[in-house]
């Protein structure tokens, strides 16, 4: 036995198959595109909605503007109170100079609409970063600041945070049943592809198992051919959302940058499409699995 | 080599095979014959374990093939040929494509499988047809691949279902010649037929019949060609050829 002419020959014959019937086979296989699109919409909104939060969440997350004519001093001092309170991990004081350096970072290309604006004009302020084991103290925390006259303003990020969570939690959940609805969907789109194939090359399969073909031996390039329906699939999804990323990213990060702060969008890290490419090779065999069980029998 | 022990098989209420015994030896050349519906064909797919049998037992080399299991089914095909009445080639492969197959499915490396079909094609005179495509040949060159595709595993034992059905009298023979030769290098064959031509013509040494799935006569030839069948066996083969009753009964493929 050659187990190598073995795989040739399936590989062969499953290429053969699957130019046989290229329509469906192109037909199978954008379906599978277009529905892996899906879940890759999904995950991509979801990763830059992790990071987003991310970043809300773990850095900064009460702003207190600084009166302008309050002393330096007096500020220094309400530093090092705030520092020493339980629910406050550090505290960093942001001089008005460096408020304006990172506002023009953050406005981009259009950083030319802070060029009549002094670095003074911009208040000093307090960042907060705050201890994740004493939540139910933040309140006070809050009123504390307000009540001072030093601070003119406070930004209180844990309410967002908190939304934007939820969104997260909300869209972990619709990610999870879109994959299921598009996972079954490509098992019933490849199995229906092999069944087509089987029905096909009925004569075939006859006449293998007439001249000692085992089922495995019969089933094998079927297989291989779902395997790739699923992986080609996978790839020209992955084509066709680095394409919508690369046109449709900077523009959504311009919208996102002029609502909140500077957003960088990023698109799926490579190990993640090569876990999907494999998970859609899976679904691809599976579903050609099925399809043969019930199909098979000639 | 193949061995009956009361084979009996009902299709519904029709009887396809109807307490059958029978014994061939290695080597033999064995018409089955009798007129459509008579169980030939039942008789050939009990063989192939394509059909099993309600009572008896059907035993091939060392193979009880009622008792087998599925997965050992494909392992007992290889050990016979099967040529049929309709060829049944893959016309979009050459001839060679089409006797390949029966060694692709072994496992064998691409050369050796090249090698193999090529001489099988050879044997049965179609040196120069390898590459044509199957449809593209005529009737008696593919029921030659068909034979090529049967004989090119070096199986123990040849079955052939109305092999000559669908040819004129002249190819008739000339494939009759050709399952005379293999049988020559130690095939043991059996060849199912209801056409009392191929029961006159062919050199076989012996001619089994059957009638509404009982086998009726079991004669040994003695001597090449012509077989001088009685009036009644001759009557059972040109009388009445269709068979109301044979809807029920699947062909062998």
């Amino acid at each position: 036995m050659s187990r190598l002419s073995t795989t040739y020959y399936w590989l062969a014959n499953a290429l053969r198959g699957m130019r046989a019937g290229l329509l469906i086979q192109l037909a199978s296989t954008t379906s599978i595109a277009l529905s892996l699109l899906l879940v890759g919409l999904a995950a991509l909104g979801l990763i830059n909605l992790h990071r987003l939060t991310n970043n809300w969440g773990d850095g900064v997350q009460v702003i207190a503007y600084v009166k302008h004519d309050a002393a330096g001093g007096r500020v220094e001092a309400l530093g090092r109170l705030l520092e020493s309170r339980a629910e406050v991990q550090t505290v960093r004081w942001v001089s008005p100079a460096e408020a304006h350096r990172r506002l023009s970072r953050s406005l981009g290309n259009r950083k030319n609409a802070l060029a009549a604006v002094e670095a003074s004009f911009l208040p000093a302020s307090l960042e907060i970063r705050l201890s994740k084991e004493q939540p139910e103290r933040v309140r006070t925390l809050i009123a504390l600041l307000n009540s001072s006259s030093l601070v003119e303003e406070v930004d209180y990020m844990g309410d967002w945070v908190r939304r934007l969570g939820s969104l997260v939690t909300l869209l972990h959940l619709l990610a999870a049943g879109l994959s299921l609805t598009v996972a079954l969907a490509c098992l019933y789109i490849v199995s229906s592809t092999i069944r087509l194939g089987v029905y096909a090359r009925r004569e075939e399969i006859a006449i293998q198992k007439l001249v000692g073909a085992t089922d495995r031996f019969i089933r094998a390039p079927f297989m291989i051919e779902g395997t790739l329906q699923g992986v080609l699939g996978a790839l020209l999804a992955c084509a066709l959302l680095y394409l919508l990323f690369s046109s449709g990213a900077p523009r959504l990060e311009s919208l996102l940058t002029a609502a909140f702060s500077h957003v960088e969008l990023a698109f799926l890290p490579l190990k993640l499409l090569a876990l999907g490419v494999l998970a859609a090779g899976g679904l691809g065999l599976l579903g050609s699995r099925l399809a043969l069980g019930r199909y098979l029998e000639i | 080599m193949i061995r009956l022990d009361n084979v009996s098989k009902k299709y519904g209420r029709v009887s396809a095979l109807d307490g059958v015994s029978l014994k061939i030896d290695k080597g033999e050349f064995v018409l089955l014959s009798g007129p459509s519906g008579a169980g030939k064909t039942t008789l050939m797919r009990t063989l192939l374990a394509q059909e099993q049998p309600d009572e008896g037992d059907v035993y091939i080399k060392d193979w009880n093939v009622t008792r087998l299991q599925s997965g050992s089914i494909p392992y007992l095909r290889r050990n016979i040929g099967v040529v049929f009445q309709d060829f049944k080639l893959l016309p979009g492969r050459s001839a060679l494509g089409n006797v390949a197959l029966a060694l692709e499915i072994r496992g064998l490396s691409r050369s050796e499988v090249r090698s193999r079909s090529c001489h099988a094609l050879e044997e049965v005179g179609l040196a120069d047809r390898l590459n044509t495509p199957a449809h593209k040949l005529s009737g008696g060159e593919q029921q030659r691949v068909a034979i090529a595709r049967a004989v090119v595993g070096e199986p123990a034992i040849l079955l052939a279902d109305e092999p000559t059905g669908n040819l004129d009298p002249e190819l008739a023979l000339g494939i009759l010649d050709l399952l005379a030769s293999i049988v020559r290098k130690g095939t043991t064959a059996l060849v199912a037929t209801h056409d009392p031509m191929v029961v006159q013509s062919a050199a076989c040494n012996r001619a089994l019949f059957m009638d509404a799935g009982r086998l009726v006569a079991d004669r040994e030839i003695k001597g090449p060609r012509r077989v001088d069948l009685p009036t009644d066996l001759l009557s059972l083969l040109v009388g009445d050829d269709s068979d109301e009753d044979d809807e029920d009964i699947p062909s062998i493929a």
